[in-house]
């Protein structure tokens, strides 16, 4: 014991040097390996080389010292794969302990390695370290022991200085060669301890490199104790338990749940951090026992068959079945599970559903049904449902299911039968399609009286037949739907006597030879809607005078030829069907004396395109009342019978829509229908050329001298405004001191012609866009709309001196006159090569409307003029620029300074003048340096530019096309801020 | 016309729509009671009328057992006691009758759903409890299907009875 303790002091100093300098390996959680090195003194020169594969062959060497007796210790360096080790003496220098400078490098093998697993009792009074060595071949005297060394410091802190102690010896128990067991009593967690092994085999000894310990890190709880599985609420299982003796930290509980063998070995792990003392977990949802349990009882209330579908996770967790338990009236509001319940027997429908049938059953009681879930752990019951069969009963579709479409009212009156077993009120829902159309889609109606057992659909074609299928559903309980009921076809019927007779006409043909004239009558089939549905026959009623009437009848075919032997000879056709005969018929009354009556005048056809002549005609004064007109068309080429239609007696013209070659002739006829028979008809057999009117020729010999009053008095106005412009304006615009508007403005400066040009902000709301000048246009065009005029005009001044030329160009909404004079310099100027321009006035009144003052001015000025092509540019230009905008078309060399030479004199010069550059010159020239216009056309020049189209533009149907873009010259608003900027 | 077992409490639930508890303490109304038997009275009629049974007017010798299903000549009309009473009869006379048959078994269970719907109104009208019917008659064993026959011919009668009662406020 002595000799122990002197070697235990002389140790603590070694340790001291051993921590300083060596590498320490730190214990990890509990199981690590630890090598152990032959203590050879002749190996143990630290400067002598070696290999741990000659350690093992020097096992049971003679000339071992043990290893208590030597100032020797095992240093190493550890990595996670190997480690290097060499021997440090307590007789050497520190600093030969630096690793780098021992040259002993070692190799893997470590066949004298034991793996060690260290922990802290549950309880912390005891380390206990196991040690299990990797090779068995050991001797039986195998001696082990664990020295130790603890420090309050843990190493990284620790210096030299402060690893003072006494080096401790914990024996080993070695219970067979392969194992040993070591126990050292009352840690201290505080503590961070060294530790290593002592083995003596014989006379061998080995030695382990220090290891570090932390009692805290290693801490090995007891196994919680009172467990105990709960079986919770909707198929969940609670587990708990208790922790043996607290622990003054807190712990992580694992729970592991496995499942039954054969069971596909699923398993759920759950994982809860507790604190210490007793832990409970939440219970585990698996097996999933929600289902969803529904029920159906049959038609004839015999059978119930309910259904419900598993989770396949919970298939493999246990087996499952279905339980139930029969009150004996109804259900509890709260059903619960019975123990005198029964199981019934359900089949597997595939897709994890089951099928459950009871038969017979108790229609009123109350069968409560839950699933039952069978587990290793114990069983399971799904949250119970109580079904009474009478409640979800699915009826039989209703019987005796009829269909038929309504006289009178064409309605689809559908009939049916309550089914049997339906003890209930059922509410029923029709659908309807027509028949033998299975690609069309039902139609849904729900019947609107449950208690009725008809109802009437009111159907798109009364006289279609329809497909009906009916179903029904409790009003109360399950609801559920039948299935449809077989289906009702319905059949075509005549729902009323037809409306009206069909339209008919004669065709008056004379036989030469026999000096008789045959009338053949032509009708047209009865429309649907006239009919319905049908027509039987039809009946022509004769009637001369002097003999009582006669009928014919016709079943088939819609023409009928009769000798017309009297001088007057009435006809009517009667439409016939099962319902009865048409109330409203037509009578045609053929007379000699009224054939010779010459009503029309005229009549001209006109061939709009190729499905669509319009035939014009005018009558003769003093003629009888005339109750319609009828057209006749042939093909004078080819043999086809005549094509006719009845045109009411107001119209002076008609839209006739056949189909019409172009190269074919035709001949079309008018015939005026008396009452007391039909006159002489007018025919032509050639199209007119050129326009024609769309109102009657009455109403246009009264426009026209309107018309051309009115051009007259615009004319002479204009003239006025003309001279009144130039003076205000045209010697102006060169002179800004002449002119209020003009003053201010430097026209060198480009942003000045930018607000020229600009928009003007506040009036103009109608389009289109400021666009871009043209190069080159053949018009010269002023237009003006009717609408609501911009009240502030293009200019505005306040200077006494220029009242005249601001008023004159303040009046610039120009009056309709005007335009076609510009047409006229537009002329001219083209005849040029100028450049032009537009100027766009404001246009309070917006939206697309028609620009009512170019037709009006074409119509005044144009309508006479021999030259359609000039003025009607212009016109489709104003029509396109439409929507109220005051187009101006003028020559740059109106703008000249010097003044407008040329025939119109000074009279053009008081025009706001419009164009802004000649073609030669630059588009940023200024306008001044552009050259004069001469040559400018009169406005007789310019009517006979005028297109004979007024009439076109007045009719909606023919818009012109093609666009003639403008670009508007001046923006008075901003030049008129400009100046009072510049007064202020 | 009500019978002498009225009690004044039950003319009171009368009036504000009394409901008993039943099949674990659900509330049950007169009226919804007295509607679910007269359907189940119509579909049990509809039942039997689908067997083909024998008419009502055709005399058997030797089943003098089988109760009949028509109301009684003379007297006031019996109510519910005798109805829920002459049912029962009904259902231990099919009890009896040899041989599973599922149409007979739902029109047993049907029977048994009428004598409690019927037993529920009673106690909702404050009735007494109906007398237990007499014993049913021996099966007659050399002609069953006879014997059922007229059972359920007669027992058909005896829905219409039932019905017929149930149609006003229905008697003791």
């Amino acid at each position: 014991i002595y000799n122990r303790i002197i070697f235990v002091l002389k140790w603590s100093y070694f340790l001291q040097m051993a921590a300083a300098h060596c590498m320490v390996h730190p214990v990890p959680a509990r199981n690590f390996t630890l090598p152990c090195v032959l203590l050879n003194e002749t190996f143990l020169s630290p400067f002598s080389a070696g290999s741990w594969s000659g350690l093992g062959r020097e096992l049971g060497a003679p000339k071992l010292k043990h290893f208590m007796n030597e100032e020797n210790f095992l240093c190493c360096l550890w990595s996670a794969s190997n480690f290097d080790c060499s021997l440090y003496r307590a007789s050497m220098q520190a600093r030969k302990f630096i690793p780098s400078e021992i040259n002993l490098s070692a190799p893997q093998k470590i066949d004298w390695s034991w793996n060690v697993e260290c922990w802290i009792r549950g309880r912390l009074d005891l380390l206990v370290c196991n040690l299990q060595l990797l090779k068995l071949d050991l001797r039986a005297d195998l001696k082990v022991n664990l020295l130790y060394w603890g420090s309050e410091l843990s190493l990284g802190a620790a210096s030299t200085s402060s690893l003072q102690g006494t080096v401790r010896v914990a024996p080993c128990d070695c219970r067979d060669q392969a194992s040993c067991q070591c126990l050292l009593g009352t840690p201290s967690l505080r503590h961070t301890y060294l530790l290593w092994l002592e083995v003596v085999a014989g006379d061998t000894a080995l030695g382990s490199p220090l290891l570090a310990l932390r009692p805290w890190d290693i801490v090995k709880p007891e196994a919680p104790v009172k467990l105990r599985l709960e079986l919770a609420e909707r198929g969940q299982v609670k587990l708990c338990w208790s922790s043996p003796a607290p622990l003054p930290f807190p712990l992580q509980h694992q729970v592991r749940v496995s499942a039954p063998p054969g069971r596909g070995g699923s398993q759920v792990r759950h994982r809860a951090f507790c604190g210490a003392g007793h832990a409970r977990i939440p219970a585990f949802p698996n097996p999933d026992m929600d289902f969803n349990i529904s029920c159906e009882t049959d038609g004839y209330q015999t059978k119930m068959t309910c259904r419900w579908s598993a989770n396949p996770t919970t298939l493999l967790l246990g087996s499952l079945q279905l339980r139930y338990h029969r009150s004996q009236i109804y259900c509890s509001d709260f059903p619960s599970p019975s123990p005198d319940s029964e199981v019934k027997e359900c089949l597997l429908q595939g897709n994890h559903s089951y099928e459950c049938t009871f038969q017979p059953i108790f229609l009123l009681s109350g069968y409560t049904l839950w699933i039952e879930f069978k587990h290793s752990l114990g069983t399971l019951q799904s949250s119970p449902t109580c079904v009474i069969p009478a409640d979800v009963v699915k009826p039989l579709p209703p019987s005796s299911v009829g269909a038929e479409v309504s006289r009178n009212t064409g309605l689809l009156n559908v009939s049916w039968a309550q089914p049997v077993f339906a003890s209930r009120d059922l509410t029923f829902q029709i659908r309807w399609k027509p028949g033998g159309r299975e690609e069309l889609p039902w139609q849904l109606l729900e019947a609107p009286e449950p208690a009725c057992r008809w109802a009437a659909v009111p159907v798109p074609q009364p006289c279609a037949q329809y497909e009906v299928q009916v179903r029904c559903r409790e009003l109360q309980g399950s609801r559920y739907w039948s299935d449809w009921s077989r289906a009702a076809r319905s059949l075509v019927q005549d729902i009323r006597a037809p409306l009206r007779g069909p339209e008919f006409w004669r065709v008056v043909s004379e036989d030469p030879a026999g000096k008789q004239r045959n009338v053949t009558l032509l009708w047209k089939p009865l429309m649907q809607n006239d009919s319905l549905c049908s027509v039987s026959r039809y009946i022509i009623e004769h009637q001369t005078p002097g003999s009582p009437p006669w009928e014919e009848f016709v079943d088939h075919g819609t023409s009928w030829t009769f000798p017309w032997l009297e001088p007057t000879h009435t006809v009517t056709i009667l439409a016939m069907n099962s319902l009865g005969i048409s109330a409203i018929n037509s009578n045609l009354t053929l007379s000699q004396q009224m054939s010779t009556v010459d009503a029309v005048q005229s009549l001209s056809a006109y061939l709009v395109n190729s499905t669509c002549v319009v035939v014009v005609w005018s009558l003769s004064p003093q003629i009888p009342a005339i109750k319609s007109f009828v057209i006749e068309w042939r093909n004078l080429n080819k043999e086809e019978q005549v094509k006719w239609l009845r045109v009411p007696p107001n119209l002076r013209k008609y839209f006739i829509y056949d189909h019409f070659i172009l190269i074919e002739k035709y001949q079309f006829s008018l015939y005026p229908v008396f009452a007391g028979g039909v006159g002489k008809a007018r025919a032509t057999d050639q199209f007119a050329q050129g326009g024609f009117e769309t109102g009657n020729a009455g109403s246009l010999h009264v426009v026209l001298p309107i018309v051309f009053s009115t051009s007259v008095l615009l004319l002479g106005a204009l003239l006025l405004s003309h001279q009144r412009m130039k003076k205000l304006l045209w010697e102006d615009v060169p002179n800004p001191k002449n002119c209020s508007w003009a003053q201010g403005v430097n026209f060198q400066q480009p942003e000045t012609l930018e607000h020229l040009f600009a928009k003007p902000p506040e009036p103009m709301s109608c389009e289109p866009l400021l666009l871009e000048a043209e190069m080159v246009l053949e018009d010269i065009s002023i237009t003006k709309t009717l609408g609501k005029e911009e009240p502030g005009g293009f200019l505005g001044t306040d200077s006494p001196q220029d009242s005249e030329c601001d008023s004159a160009c303040s009046s610039s909404p120009f009056q309709s006159s005007s335009f076609c004079r510009s047409c006229q310099h537009g002329a001219a100027v083209a005849r040029g090569g100028l450049r032009y321009a537009t100027v766009t006035s404001s246009c309070p009144s917006s939206g697309l409307r028609r620009p009512k003052s170019c037709p009006g001015s074409c119509l005044g000025s144009c309508f006479l003029g021999q030259h359609p092509k000039v003025l009607g540019g212009f016109c489709r230009g104003a029509w396109e620029a439409g929507r109220g905008a005051v187009l101006l078309h003028r020559a740059l060399s109106l703008l000249s300074p010097q003044g407008l030479p040329g025939p119109l004199g000074e009279a053009e010069r008081s025009l706001c003048y419009l164009g802004v550059a000649a073609t030669d010159t630059g588009p940023g020239d200024s306008p001044t340096d552009s050259p004069g216009a001469t040559g400018l056309p009169t406005e007789r020049e310019l009517l006979q530019h005028s297109p004979n189209r007024a009439t076109e533009l007045s009719q909606g149907g023919l818009k012109p096309k093609g666009a003639v873009p403008y670009v508007p010259q001046f923006r008075m608003a901003a030049a008129k801020g400009q100046e009072a900027a510049e007064k202020k | 016309m009500r019978g002498p077992g009225v009690s004044l409490c039950a003319l009171l639930c009368l009036a504000v729509s009394v409901a008993v508890p039943v099949g674990g303490g659900r509330p049950v109304r007169l009226e919804r009671v007295r509607a679910d038997a007269r359907a189940l009275t119509r579909t049990l009629s509809t039942r039997l009328q689908q067997l083909q049974l024998f008419p009502l007017t055709l005399r058997i010798s030797g089943l003098e057992g089988v109760p009949e299903g028509g109301l009684p000549d003379g007297g006031p009309p019996p109510g519910l006691g005798w109805a829920a009473q002459r049912l029962q009869l009904f259902q231990r006379l099919l009890a009896a009758l040899p041989g599973p048959d599922v149409r007979l078994a739902q029109v047993s269970n049907d029977l048994e759903n009428l004598r409690s719907l019927l037993g529920v109104l009673g106690a909702l009208l404050g009735c007494p409890a109906p007398p237990a019917p007499p014993a049913a008659p021996a099966p007659h064993g050399e002609a069953p299907h006879t014997l059922a026959g007229v059972a359920l011919a007669r027992l058909r009668g005896c829905l219409d009875g039932v019905a017929a009662r149930l149609e006003g406020v229905p008697a003791c």
